[in-house]
């Protein structure tokens, strides 16, 4: 489904990543494991096309096509999600007005009948109770004035109604406490289907005791280092990432 | 000249004015800050205009002022020798009513490091650097008092700080309006070069003896070469009936930072203008002031920022304590060009009003051509929340030590901006003194 | 190889789509001013007495301060040939209706087209509503329902007519001739506006509403506008603005003055859609207004909401003058300028009772090669204790060719007053519109969404049909801008 190809990034004039090669198939579940600056949210925001980002050498195809060339809504309306690290506040647009402008914009570009206000207020209902978020924040403008926990939520309740074929978490397990690190842990493996995959891209391990990887890549320094089974994960939660920069 | 004669009654007994200066820039800023003077006039024909509009000049245009060529007739022991020696490791120069006292002036400790130099005492070294520099940021024809100042011109000084040089602890410049029989006028003026990447702090003092409406007009002009840093330390400390009219215009170049702090008591009329001209990329501004206005005082403080490059920071904090009928002006504006992307800006006015009689008129003014700026500014003005006054006097402080307590907070704020220790204590010194 | 990056298209003007003329014969008086002309414009009202010598008064003073039109505005223009303008015009089938059937066709069809409620359906929502078209009032709705209710809603020209002791009272109390230069000129030559009157303890019983049309070419438009809510009534009044396209300037200087008693509670929201005039800055309406309300009864309310997108210079400052002890005022105001706009526009909050409180919000964004000035004065006197004011202006800019000004004059006098402004000005963030776009929305589309959450605050100040009515106008202007 995802494949990256000897992928080199660079912002301003740093070079972040130096070739990733990365292959991610339907009805996997990817973790990306890392120190702080080796390149994992940058990995997560070129996925999605972040425009700063400025790719050097390699490519990155979704489902055999290269999506370089792509904006951000043009790979999100290919079901590509990111739920951000730091989700940004967006003041005065309602919840209800964004969640539903982002859903119509899906299924109008794959040619379906928007939601009517009816049918939308009912999956949101259902949704949100699901995920477990407060029915006053689907009041408030988009994560304005929400706490950390609560914009998390907001992000699996948008992963949650969006049906993405590619889920993107972007240290989404930071700074969470245990029951919403539980409703993540939830959210990805009721969605988690033989047709999309999950990418996380996490600092620790203990987001991975909730969900269980395919497969686990270390990133150091812009490259993967080792790549594993959940086991692997594991390990490095006893070890540390000095462990694996021995290796190398 | 009979205009001139209608401010100035002794003008024909000051002698250096008919005397050719042996810099050919200051013969020419003479010349044409009279001819300026002579065209416009004084400030009360200008007093309905926008820069103008909340500081009435009149009062001044109606006085008559005495210059000033000798300074025999102070004597030393009527000052007050804190401000003077308030630091005895400091360098320091002492101006007596526009003329150097060489008496109180001591400057040997750094005199590799920089040039320092009287425009009456310098070599053709210095002469080159006040021929290139100077007069080239005021702006003779639109500005009055620029102009009387450079009409005037006489022991004005130049610093020069060397390349790359790092002069530790603060070179200190006071300037010192005695106490005479008569109301006086002075115009000091000071050319500050540094070279770049040199660090250097300056404070810049000007304290009246005076118990008469006495005239200071100083100017001071900074060129911040690129790398170059300064912290500029002023301080005003007038009597109720004087004028105090400061003009100071800075050029800040390419990574060069330009740090001051201003601390004003105000007088009957204070103004304090500061231009800051952000000319190349990624030079920073940062302006702390705080006024502390009582009596009848006006004090109006006028800032310009002028971004004209990207990569630009400017930081304006200022704050007013205002008692009894005093009257105080902000007007701040920064102005970002169209060329001048990823600016940033900020700009704040705070003052507590602690009497019903005052007076605050705060502007603070954004002008903005380009769009990838972060820029914002905020006023604000009331008396203490009643929950601090309350919260105070429920411990059991009274009324009046908790208002004093309150107002040394407020004032904190800004003075904990000053990085040099010695010099925190020396403001935090006079703010109590002055404060309460 | 880039990863494409987010760009902004240049400007395109977009269509202004209530550019059309009427073809409506006009009874127009020959281009000046003279002291005929307006004892002509008097006597074709029928006028009494004081509002003639009132006009004269207006018209000497004028003549004195001829040459000193205001400029201390940031705004720039050609100066204004005030001979080469009509000053009168209307429409020659004057209409005295007491129902629409009676109005010129091309009228009806003209306010069909402005999408103007003056229909049966609209009746129905409830909405009263007087058209003043080339400065002649030609119809008022609704008349009876307010009737029952005491409300008088009629032209002015009608009320110098029937109400002249209410006329004579308050015309002028709160906007003096001597005001300003073109409330001068306003004062000398208006032709017609708007007059509302809610007697004691009365909630008028349906929004009224006020539509303004310029057809006639080279015609200055003079409306003047008084409303007066006596002691413990209420009223909402509506009023929007359009212009046919001309090649040439058009003068708008209307004066709006609003009277509240003691309890009363005037609301007053405008969506100003003036001919912007072409992305070449030709033509367009020079709309330079004075709005001004006066608290003048104790705990009375003052709230002015505005939705500028219009004009090719507006210059505009509704204030509130707070008298009456705990009055309070409001100012909410979205100005957006395009192309070749420019706008000077803010408000005056001038406290002088006790316990006097007074909100600004006002929200500038800026396009194309416009300039967006916000102007506010803040005064708060000896005499008003305990007043507080709060002000917010914030400012967005859209492409690097433009400007955004913000120029607060805050004045405190009273240490018992509390007063905050915040300003802030930047750009869309790029992080807001990558997130909206990662949720599969297009640039342009997060644009709108993004501007439209900056204005949130204001449109929730307006009626819903309006608030619904500004959104649109709001994405009309800047078409082409955003993207």
């Amino acid at each position: 489904m995802l494949q990256i190809e000897n992928l080199h990034v660079s912002i301003g004039n740093i070079k972040i990543l130096k070739g990733i090669n990365l292959s991610v198939n339907s009805g996997e579940i990817h973790a990306i494991m890392g120190p702080n600056g080796s390149g994992k949210s940058t990995l997560a925001n070129v996925i999605a096309g972040k425009p700063e980002y400025i790719i050097d050498e390699g490519n990155i195809s979704f489902n055999n096509t290269s999506i370089d060339n792509l904006t951000p809504d043009e790979r999100a309306n290919l079901g590509i999600f990111l739920a951000f690290q730091y989700p940004v506040e967006l003041p005065g647009i309602p919840m209800k007005q964004f969640i539903k402008t982002s859903l119509d914009a899906k299924l109008k570009s794959k040619n379906m009948k928007e939601t009517t206000i009816r049918e939308f207020n009912e999956i949101l209902k259902v949704e949100s109770e699901n995920i477990g978020i407060d029915t006053k924040l689907i009041k408030r403008s988009v994560n304005e004035g929400f706490s950390g926990g609560e914009k998390k939520r907001n992000e699996m309740l948008q992963m949650a109604l969006l049906k993405p074929e590619l889920s993107i978490l972007d240290e989404t397990d930071s700074g969470l406490d245990i029951d919403a690190l539980k409703t993540v842990g939830q959210s990805v493996n009721k969605l988690s289907t033989e047709e999309n995959a999950t990418l996380i891209v996490t600092h620790y391990q203990r987001l991975l005791n909730y969900i269980t990887p395919t497969k686990v890549h270390v990133l150091i320094d812009g490259k993967i280092s080792k790549s594993g089974d959940a086991q692997l994960a594991k390990d490095l939660e006893l070890r540390g990432y000095d462990w694996i920069k021995s290796l190398t | 000249m009979n205009k001139i004669k209608n401010h100035f009654e002794n003008i024909q007994q000051i002698k250096y004015l008919n005397k050719l200066s042996g810099i050919s820039r200051i013969n020419e800023l003479r010349s044409n800050g009279m001819d300026s003077f002579i065209n416009s006039g004084f400030p009360a024909e200008i007093s309905n205009s926008e820069k103008w509009k909340f500081s009435n000049i009149n009062p001044i245009a109606r006085e008559k002022f005495s210059l000033v060529s000798e300074i025999d007739k102070y004597t030393t022991t009527s000052l007050d020798n804190s401000l003077i020696n308030h630091n005895a490791n400091t360098n320091r120069l002492v101006f007596i009513d526009g003329q150097l006292d060489k008496n109180n002036t001591d400057i040997g400790s750094i005199s590799d490091d920089c040039l320092i130099s009287t425009f009456n005492n310098s070599d053709s070294k210095s002469n080159k650097i006040i021929n290139n520099n100077l007069g080239n940021l005021i702006n003779i024809e639109n500005d009055i008092f620029s102009a009387i100042n450079s009409a005037f011109i006489n022991d004005g000084l130049l610093i020069n700080i060397k390349k790359n040089t790092k002069i530790t602890g603060p070179i200190s410049l006071l300037f010192i309006t005695t106490n005479r029989d008569k109301k006086i006028a002075t115009f000091p003026r000071v050319l500050i070069v540094c070279e770049e990447g040199s660090e250097s702090s300056i404070i810049e003092g000007h304290v009246s003896y005076s118990d008469q409406p006495s005239l200071n007009v100083p100017v001071v002009e900074i060129n911040l070469n690129n790398r170059a840093s300064l912290n500029h330390y002023r301080y005003m400390i007038d009597n109720p009936k004087g004028y105090h009219i400061a003009n100071t215009k800075v050029s800040v170049n390419e990574k060069s930072h330009y740090n001051s702090f201003s601390f004003s008591t105000g007088s009957k009329i204070t103004r304090n203008e500061l231009e800051i001209n952000m000319n190349e990329k990624y030079s920073y501004c940062n302006l702390n002031g705080l006024y502390i206005t009582s009596d009848k005082n006006h004090i109006d403080n006028h800032i310009n920022i002028n971004h004209k490059n990207t990569h630009t920071k400017s930081n304006i904090f200022y704050k007013g304590i205002l008692k009894d009928s005093s009257k105080a002006v902000f007007s701040g504006r920064v102005l970002v060009e169209r060329n001048a992307q990823k600016t940033q800006a900020t700009q704040s006015d705070k003052n507590l009003l602690l009497s019903p009689n005052v007076r605050i008129n705060t502007k603070p003014s954004l002008e903005i051509y380009a769009d990838d700026v972060q820029c914002g500014h905020g006023a604000t003005a009331s008396y203490f929340g009643d929950e601090a006054m309350f919260y105070m006097q429920s411990r059991g402080i009274d009324k009046k030590t908790s208002e004093q307590l309150l107002i040394l907070g407020f004032a904190e704020e800004i003075v904990e901006q000053i990085p040099s220790l010695s010099i925190r204590k020396f403001f935090s010194d006079i703010l109590i003194h002055r404060s309460i | 190889m880039s990863q494409k990056t987010i760009s902004r298209k240049s400007n395109i003007s977009s269509d202004y789509k209530w550019g059309f003329v009427s073809d409506v014969n006009s009874e127009i008086a020959p281009k000046g001013l003279s002291e005929d002309i307006i004892r002509m414009i008097s006597k074709k009202k029928n006028e009494p007495e004081f509002l003639l010598n009132s006009r004269l008064k207006a018209y000497e003073y004028w003549k004195k301060q001829k040459d000193e039109e205001p400029d201390w505005a940031m705004i720039d223009y050609e100066s204004i040939d005030y001979n080469d303008i009509h000053y009168y015009a209307a429409p020659i089938k004057q209409p005295k209706l007491d129902s629409l059937e009676d109005a010129d066709p091309e009228l009806i069809e003209t306010f069909n087209k402005l999408g103007i409620p003056l229909e049966e359906q609209k009746k129905l929502a409830g909405v009263a509503v007087d058209a003043i078209f080339d400065s002649v009032s030609v119809a008022t709705t609704y008349k009876k329902t307010l009737e029952d209710a005491g409300v008088i809603f009629c032209s002015i020209s009608e009320a110098a007519q029937k109400h002249p002791e209410l006329l004579e009272k308050y015309y002028g109390s709160v906007v003096p001739y001597s005001d300003n230069f073109f409330a001068s000129l306003n004062s000398a030559v208006f032709s017609d506006g708007s007059f509302v009157y809610v007697p004691k303890n009365t909630k008028c019983p349906m929004e009224l509403m006020t539509y303004f049309r310029i057809n006639a070419e080279e015609t200055g438009q003079f409306e003047r506008t008084l409303i007066i809510a006596d002691e413990g009534s209420y009223v909402s009044y509506l009023e929007g603005c359009t212009a046919p396209m001309r090649k040439t300037h058009q003068l708008h200087a209307a004066v709006v003055e609003l009277v509240a008693l003691d309890n009363a509670e005037i609301k007053y929201s405008t969506l100003q859609n003036w001919y912007p005039g072409d992305s070449e800055g030709k033509g367009g309406v020079y709309n330079f207004v004075t709005k001004r309300a006066k608290a003048l009864g104790n705990n009375s309310k003052i709230s002015w909401t505005q939705v500028e997108t219009g004009s090719a210079i507006t210059w505009k400052y509704p204030s509130v003058i707070l008298q009456g002890d705990n009055s309070s005022g409001e100012f909410y105001s979205v100005a957006l300028t395009n192309n070749k706009q420019q706008a000077d526009t803010g408000t005056k909050m001038i406290h002088i009772g006790k316990n006097t409180k007074s909100t600004i919000v006002a929200k500038g964004i800026s396009a194309g090669n416009s300039n967006n000035t916000y102007r506010g004065l803040v005064q708060i006197l000896p005499t008003a204790a305990n007043s507080t004011n709060f002000t917010q202006c914030d400012s967005l800019l859209i492409g690097d060719q433009c400007g955004a000004h913000t120029v607060p004059y805050i004045e405190v006098r009273n240490n018992s007053a509390k007063m905050e402004h915040e300003a802030s000005t930047s750009k869309v963030s790029d992080d807001q519109l990558f997130y909206c776009m990662q949720r599969g929305i297009s640039e342009e589309e997060a644009h709108y969404m993004i501007i439209n959450g900056f204005c949130r605050g204001i449109f929730k100040e307006l009626p819903f049909e309006f608030a619904m009515e500004a959104n649109q106008l709001l994405r009309v202007s800047l078409e082409g801008a955003v993207g």
